[in-house]
C-alpha cells in the first residue's frame, strides 16, 4: 500500500475533520515498511547523497518545493544513481516523486542479485513533480536488489523521493530471475544456472544431477525444520544426501 | 449675525412696527438651550451655545420677546433643564390665570439620540420632553430642535393627540397648539458648518426670521415661511457636505386659521436687500469683534428680492455663480434699505481648487466602536497545500486558534447614519503538516500561519430602534503570512486581503451590543518555490460583542 495517505484535494475541510476524528482514523499509519535507505535524499556527504551510489555521470543537491527540502538532480546527458538492499519481500511498493522533462528519458530499474542485468525497467514520465507509484512482484527468490534510476538523455531530471517499501497485495506474476545459484529457490529448471531444480516439493537449484535423487522426504522435513532453502541445501547435501 | 449685533437691535430702540409688521398680541417666553457638551461616544459640538445665543437675540430683536422672558441655558445638566421647564410651567400658568395668551418657544441645539436629548451623561427622553411641553398652559408652543435625528420627536412614545392639549382660551391668536421644527429627519445627522460658525439649520432659520423668508412681503415671517426657507436652504447647503442632505421637518398641531407669525423684520432698524436680479450662492458677512462674521448664506434665486433686517454697518458679499465669484460691498444705514445687486460685485474666475469642499465642523452622532468576535472558519485547500500533500506532508488537525477557531478585532467610527469605517485585524490561518515516514529518523514538520488587516466599509440599517439591524461590509487590506520547515527559520510574505460579509446586529444596551457575521475572505499569500500560492481565506461565521464608546 502507498506510504503516504492522500488527503482529499480541494475537499471539504469540515468533512475532513469528521473523518480525522472517526474511529477509522485512530487505527494508525498504514505505511508500507521501507526497505531502502534515505528515500527523501536527506543525508548528503558532500555533493552526493550518503546512502546512494552515483554509478554514472554527476548529480547535484537541489531544492524542491521548499528551500529546506532537498532533491537530487541527475545532470548531463547520462547519469545514474543506485542503492543495493538485501531486504526481501513478496511485494515491492515503489513510490516516486519526480520532476522530469517530458523530452528526457529516465528509467527506473531493478537489478535482482546485482548481476548487472535489470530484471525490471520502467520509463519515468513524472514531470512537474508528478507522483508515480509502482507495485511490483519480485522474483520468487532473490538475495539482493539494486534500485537504480538511470538518465539516458539531456534535460531536467530531479528526484525528490524514491521510496521502496514492502507490502502485500501484488497480484502480477513474479519477475523472472534466471541463472540462480545452487540452493536458490526455483520453480523450473530454466531458472537455475545448473539447469537443475529439485527435488520437487522444495524446488531448489541443484549443482549436480545426482541431487535429484535425494530423499525427498528428508529434504522436505529439513526445509521445514531448518528454515531457509539455502541452508537446507547445505544440510541436505552434506549430511543427508551424500 | 454675531449675537452682539443682534442684541444691538433689541436694545437700541426698534422703531414702532408698522401695522402690517405687528405681531399678534401675546406674551412670549422662550427657553433656549445650547449644549456643546458631548455624551459618551460623541464629539463635542463647537457652535451649539453660539447658535442658542443667536436665536435668543433674533427673538428678542425681531420676535417681540422681552429679554427677561428669554431663558438661555448654555450646556446645562439635565436637572437644570427640568428646573427651567418647571419654572416656565409656573410662569405660563400664572399668565393663564390672568387671562393672558402666551407663546412659548423651546429651542434646543446639541447632541441627541434617536429617542432622547443628550445632556452629558444624562438623557432627556423625547417622550418626557413632549409630555412636559404639551402640559404647558401656553396658547402656542413652538419647539425647535437642532439635533441629530430630531425628526423623531413627533414619534416619541407618550405623545398625546392634539385634541388632548389643555390650553386656555385663545381669543387674540389665530392659532393654538404645538408646532415642531426639527433640523433633520429621523435617522439623519445634523451638521455644523465651520464657515458659518454654526449649524446649517439654525443659521438658515435665523436668516429666515430676519426677513429672508418673508415671501409675501408683509413685513412678518410666519412659521410656515420660516420652515419653507429653512428647509430649502438647509437642503441646498448640506447637499454639498460629506455627511449629505439634511431635511428639515415640520410638524404642526396648530388649530385655527392663518400662519403663526414669528418675527417682524419689517420693523427692523435697517435692512439689506439682495436685489431680484442677483443670482447664485450668496454669503454676506460683516466685521465682528476681531474677525468677519457670516450674517447670511443662502442660495439666491433670480426674480425675487430677499430682504433681511440687519444692524447698520458695512457688509461684504460673496456671490458664487458657477465658476465666477463676485465680491461686493454695501453699507447699510439706519432707517434705510441698502440694496446689493450684481452690478455691485467685481467678478473673478474661480480656480478649481477653490471649490468648497467638505464641511469639517459637523458632528457625528455616534462615536468610536470596538468589536471582538470569535468564530469558525473553513480553511481553504489550494495548489500550495496540494503540493504539500504530494510531497508527503499530511495535515495535523488540533482545532486550535487559527486552525478552526478564529479571532477578529475591529475598531472604527460611524461616518454617516448608515455607514461606518473600521479597521479589522483577524487570525486567518494556522496549519500544521507533518511528513511522518518510518524511513525518516524523525517526522518532518511544516507550519504556516497568517494574520490579516483590512479596512472595511460597512453599511447598515437598523430596525426597532437598534434592537435589531443588518449590515453588509466589504474591505481590503493585507495578509502577513509565515511558514517554518522543521526548526529552520521561516519565511515571511505579504499578500492582499479581500473580505466581504453580512451580519445581524443588536444594540440592546447603550454602549454594548451583539452581532453575528458571516464572512468570505480571499487572502493569497505565501508561495512555494514552485509557484504555488496559498489562499489563507475561507468562509467564516463569527459571534461577537460591540462596544460603542
Amino acid at each position: 500500500m502507498k506510504t503516504l495517505t492522500k488527503t482529499p484535494t480541494g475537499g471539504r475541510r469540515l468533512a475532513r475533520l469528521v473523518l480525522l476524528i472517526s474511529p477509522l482514523a485512530l487505527l494508525g499509519n498504514t505505511c508500507s515498511e521501507p526497505i531502502n535507505q534515505d528515500p527523501y535524499f536527506e543525508k548528503w556527504c558532500g555533493p552526493v547523497p550518503c546512502d546512494w551510489e552515483v554509478d554514472e555521470g554527476s548529480v547535484a543537491r537541489v531544492a524542491t518545493w521548499h528551500a529546506g527540502d532537498d532533491g537530487l538532480a541527475l545532470l548531463g546527458d547520462r547519469a545514474s544513481i543506485s542503492q543495493l538492499t538485501d531486504r526481501q519481500t513478496r511485494c515491492l511498493d515503489i513510490d516516486l516523486l519526480t520532476d522530469i522533462d517530458p523530452d528526457s528519458t529516465v528509467l527506473l530499474e531493478l537489478d535482482f542479485q546485482d548481476d548487472g542485468t535489470a530484471e525490471y525497467s520502467q520509463p519515468i514520465d513524472g514531470h512537474d513533480w508528478k507522483r508515480l507509484e509502482f507495485r511490483i512482484t519480485p522474483p520468487t527468490w532473490y538475495e539482493t536488489v539494486r534500485i537504480r534510476v538511470r538518465k539516458l538523455s539531456g534535460g531536467r531530471a530531479i528526484l525528490a523521493r524514491i521510496r521502496v517499501g514492502s507490502t502485500g497485495g501484488c497480484e502480477a506474476e513474479p519477475l523472472a530471475l534466471l541463472e540462480r545459484r545452487p540452493g536458490a529457490r526455483c520453480e523450473a529448471a530454466a531458472q537455475c544456472a545448473s539447469g537443475v531444480c529439485g527435488p520437487t516439493e522444495v524446488g531448489l537449484c541443484s549443482e549436480t544431477p545426482e541431487l535429484v535423487g535425494c530423499d525427498a522426504t528428508e529434504l522436505t522435513s529439513c526445509a521445514r525444520t531448518v528454515g531457509p532453502a539455502s541452508e537446507c541445501w547445505l544440510i541436505a547435501t552434506e549430511d543427508r544426501c551424500e | 449675525m454675531h449675537p452682539s449685533l443682534l442684541a444691538l437691535i433689541a436694545l437700541s430702540g426698534v422703531p414702532p412696527p408698522t401695522p402690517a409688521a405687528a405681531l399678534p398680541a401675546a406674551v412670549r417666553y422662550a427657553l433656549i438651550i445650547g449644549n456643546n457638551a458631548a455624551g459618551p461616544g460623541q464629539t463635542p459640538l463647537r457652535y451649539a451655545e453660539r447658535d442658542a445665543r443667536a436665536v435668543a437675540d433674533v427673538l428678542e430683536g425681531l420676535g417681540d420677546y422681552p429679554p427677561d422672558h428669554v431663558d438661555v441655558l448654555a450646556s446645562p445638566d439635565l436637572e437644570q433643564v427640568r428646573a427651567a421647564l418647571d419654572a416656565a410651567a409656573v410662569t405660563l400658568a400664572e399668565r393663564a390665570e390672568h387671562g393672558e395668551q402666551t407663546v412659548f418657544t423651546f429651542y434646543y441645539s446639541g447632541h441627541a439620540r434617536s429617542d432622547a436629548l443628550d445632556f452629558g451623561e444624562d438623557l432627556l427622553p423625547l417622550g418626557e420632553l413632549r409630555a412636559r411641553l404639551l402640559a404647558l398652559p401656553s396658547a402656542v408652543t413652538l419647539v425647535v430642535l437642532d439635533a441629530c435625528r430630531s425628526g423623531a420627536f413627533g414619534r416619541a412614545k407618550g405623545a398625546a393627540q392634539v385634541e388632548d392639549f389643555s390650553v386656555n382660551s385663545v381669543r387674540r391668536l389665530d392659532a393654538r397648539g404645538m408646532a415642531v421644527l426639527a433640523s433633520s429627519s429621523a435617522g439623519e445627522l445634523s451638521q455644523e458648518s465651520e464657515a458659518l460658525e454654526g449649524s446649517f439649520f439654525t443659521h438658515h432659520l435665523i436668516v429666515a426670521l430676519r426677513g429672508a423668508a418673508d415671501g409675501n412681503h408683509d413685513g412678518r415671517v410666519a412659521l410656515g415661511e420660516a420652515y419653507q426657507y429653512a428647509y430649502h436652504q438647509t437642503l441646498l447647503s448640506t447637499a454639498r457636505t460629506e455627511i449629505g442632505r439634511q431635511h428639515v421637518t415640520f410638524e404642526t398641531r396648530l388649530a385655527g386659521q392663518g400662519d403663526l407669525p414669528l418675527t417682524a423684520p419689517g420693523a427692523g432698524l435697517a435692512h439689506l436687500e439682495l436685489s431680484a436680479d442677483l443670482e447664485g450662492d450668496v454669503m454676506v458677512s460683516t466685521d465682528g469683534p476681531g474677525r468677519p462674521v457670516v450674517v447670511a448664506e443662502l442660495h439666491k434665486a433670480p426674480g425675487q428680492a430677499a430682504r433681511i433686517a440687519v444692524p447698520p454697518g458695512l457688509y461684504r458679499g460673496l456671490v458664487r455663480q458657477g465658476d465666477r465669484l463676485g465680491e461686493c460691498a454695501v453699507e447699510v444705514v439706519r432707517g434705510a434699505v441698502a440694496r446689493l445687486g450684481p452690478d455691485d460685485c467685481a467678478y473673478t474666475e474661480v480656480t478649481a481648487g477653490a471649490a468648497k469642499g467638505v464641511e469639517p465642523g459637523f458632528s457625528w452622532s455616534e462615536g468610536w466602536m470596538v468589536e471582538a468576535a470569535v468564530g469558525l472558519q473553513t480553511n481553504r485547500d489550494s495548489d500550495y497545500t496540494d503540493r504539500l500533500e504530494a510531497f508527503g506532508y499530511n495535515e495535523q488537525v488540533d482545532f486550535g486558534v487559527g486552525e478552526v477557531t478564529h479571532f477578529s478585532l475591529s475598531g472604527g467610527k460611524r461616518v454617516h447614519p448608515h455607514l461606518s469605517v473600521l479597521l479589522n485585524l483577524r487570525t486567518l490561518d494556522r496549519r500544521s503538516f507533518e511528513l511522518d515516514d518510518r524511513a525518516l529518523d524523525d517526522p518532518r514538520s511544516f507550519d504556516l500561519q497568517s494574520y490579516g488587516a483590512a479596512l472595511m466599509v460597512r453599511s447598515d440599517v437598523d430596525f426597532f430602534n437598534h434592537v435589531l439591524g443588518a449590515y453588509a461590509q466589504v474591505g481590503g487590506g493585507a495578509v502577513l503570512a509565515f511558514d517554518r520547515l522543521e526548526d529552520e527559520s521561516g519565511r515571511t510574505e505579504w499578500g492582499y486581503l479581500l473580505v466581504g460579509g453580512v451580519g445581524l446586529q443588536s444594540m440592546p444596551w447603550r454602549h454594548l451590543g451583539l452581532f453575528a457575521e458571516a464572512d468570505y475572505l480571499v487572502a493569497p499569500a505565501l508561495s512555494n518555490r514552485l509557484g504555488d500560492t496559498h489562499d489563507h481565506g475561507g468562509t467564516g461565521l463569527f459571534l461577537g460583542l460591540r462596544g460603542v464608546l
